[in-house]
């Protein structure tokens, strides 16, 4: 059965919205937590891991390195439905993870995110981290000190880089659906955020809901990329 | 007077292109001694391959010091510091070399002091001029009191008051007895430091 959606005028649509935005429903302050909260967290451990080994990386010449960096640059283009599918086949409940029962959770679309930015942030911060350690390589030898120090001396040295990088995977965290909607599976009040929700209320025909969740999106992204640009301008 | 490198043979290699060829040659302990020749002599890859930043390829260099006990620094011709303050920049040698942090700020304002540098805590790294950077990466090269000091080209592209300032501090460095070994081919340098000389040429040493 069909159902017929009755279209508000865009300026309509656009003040409803708006005004959905700042009465702040419980219901839809959820949905904006929970996005947050799922994508800041996949975006700071991935961040935490990747800065660690790129680090690394950035210092050793090992066997495999080449081939590593390139899976790694591959990967950064990885299709987010084919994330969620693989994760759904692993972990339902015939899969061999499916014990963890973690599907329809935040945290397996923790999980999903951490695998679609880990290669953004693994290839760019391994970017910048090599970049750095070239420019400092005879100074740094020179000092005869520790791995650790090294290590720890070019990660402050990018600093910026690296929080620029970090924003960069977090904004991808936050726009992106195809996984998420797989392993979350889009339930109210446990798995639904904000790019789930705009599937569903555009799929319902709750425009003015669906654009509110959008707007609250773009302007999430606006302030990422004015911190990005405070970054490079002030502290660069 | 004690020797503290003595090399045999040395040579280094750079895709089959010999830029050390078969040196052999002393340096003495606490004295200054200056590798000098023309550009593109070899001289710069010598004290890396000397200091150890590069591996010789064939060839032997003997050590004639405890590398645990002796505290060795290494100044570039083209030094680079790191993007934070003056302060912070001569802070990380401190940290490197696992200085008690205790000992930081004196030790910072003290060596500072003694080349009347000390005004420059109050600057940014960049307003610092080219003179005035080459002034710092010295005070960074010697503020661990180094045992043995290379210098690679310590008047490069330094005006004629800014080099007496750094003869000035070269000599006061020396004579707390410290060895100390330079690359250069400034003969307003050479001519005002008391030293041995290693001559370079195309690669070929005669000390």
């Amino acid at each position: 059965m069909s159902r017929n959606v009755v279209l508000s005028s865009p300026v309509e649509l656009i003040l409803q919205s708006l005004a959905n935005i700042f009465e702040l429903k419980s219901s839809f302050k959820e949905v904006v937590i929970l996005s947050l909260y799922i994508s800041l967290f996949a975006a700071i451990l991935s961040s935490i891991i990747s800065i660690y080994l790129t680090s690394y990386m950035a210092i050793k010449n090992f066997l495999g390195k080449d081939t590593i960096t390139l899976i790694f640059n591959s990967l950064m283009s990885l299709p987010p439905v084919v994330v969620g599918l693989i994760l759904y086949i692993i972990f339902s409940s015939s899969g061999v993870l499916g014990f963890m029962d973690l599907l329809y959770s935040p945290n397996i679309m923790i999980v999903a995110q951490f695998i679609i930015i880990t290669p953004i942030i693994v290839s760019l911060s391994l970017k910048s981290l090599s970049d750095r350690y070239i420019l400092l390589k005879d100074y740094l030898t020179s000092l005869d000190t520790s791995e650790g120090k090294i290590r720890a001396t070019l990660i402050f040295e990018s600093r910026y880089d690296l929080l620029i990088i970090v924003i960069t995977g977090l904004s991808r965290a936050l726009s992106e659906v195809g996984a998420v909607i797989i392993v979350g599976g889009n339930i109210d009040n446990l798995t639904r955020i904000m790019t789930t929700s705009i599937v569903l209320e555009t799929s319902r025909g709750e425009l003015s809901l669906a654009l509110s969740l959008g707007i609250s999106l773009i302007f999430i992204a606006i302030i990422m990329n004015l911190l990005i640009i405070y970054i490079k301008n002030k502290l660069l | 007077m004690s020797t503290i490198f003595s090399t045999n043979n040395l040579s280094y290699k750079v895709s089959n292109k010999l830029i050390i060829k078969n040196a052999t040659f002393d340096i003495k302990k606490n004295m200054i001694t200056i590798i000098r020749g023309p550009n593109g002599a070899g001289k710069t890859t010598l004290l890396k391959v000397l200091f150890g930043i590069l591996e010789p390829s064939s060839g032997v260099i003997q050590r004639q010091f405890d590398a645990k006990q002796n505290e060795l620094s290494f100044i570039f011709q083209n030094p680079v510091f790191l993007n934070r303050s003056i302060e912070d920049n001569l802070n990380h040698v401190l940290f490197c070399k696992n200085i008690n942090k205790d000992k930081w700020k004196a030790l910072i304002l003290n060596t500072l002091k003694e080349f009347n540098l000390e005004y420059m805590l109050t600057l940014s790294l960049k307003s610092l001029s080219g003179g005035e950077l080459q002034l710092l990466a010295l005070v960074r090269g010697i503020l661990i009191h180094p045992d043995i000091l290379f210098y690679d080209e310590p008047t490069n592209n330094l005006d004629n008051d800014n080099i007496e300032t750094i003869i000035k501090m070269i000599n006061k460095f020396y004579m707390k007895g410290s060895s100390i070994i330079i690359v250069s081919h400034d003969d307003i340098l050479i001519s005002k430091l008391q030293h041995n000389e290693i001559s370079m040429k195309e690669g070929v040493v005669s000390s």
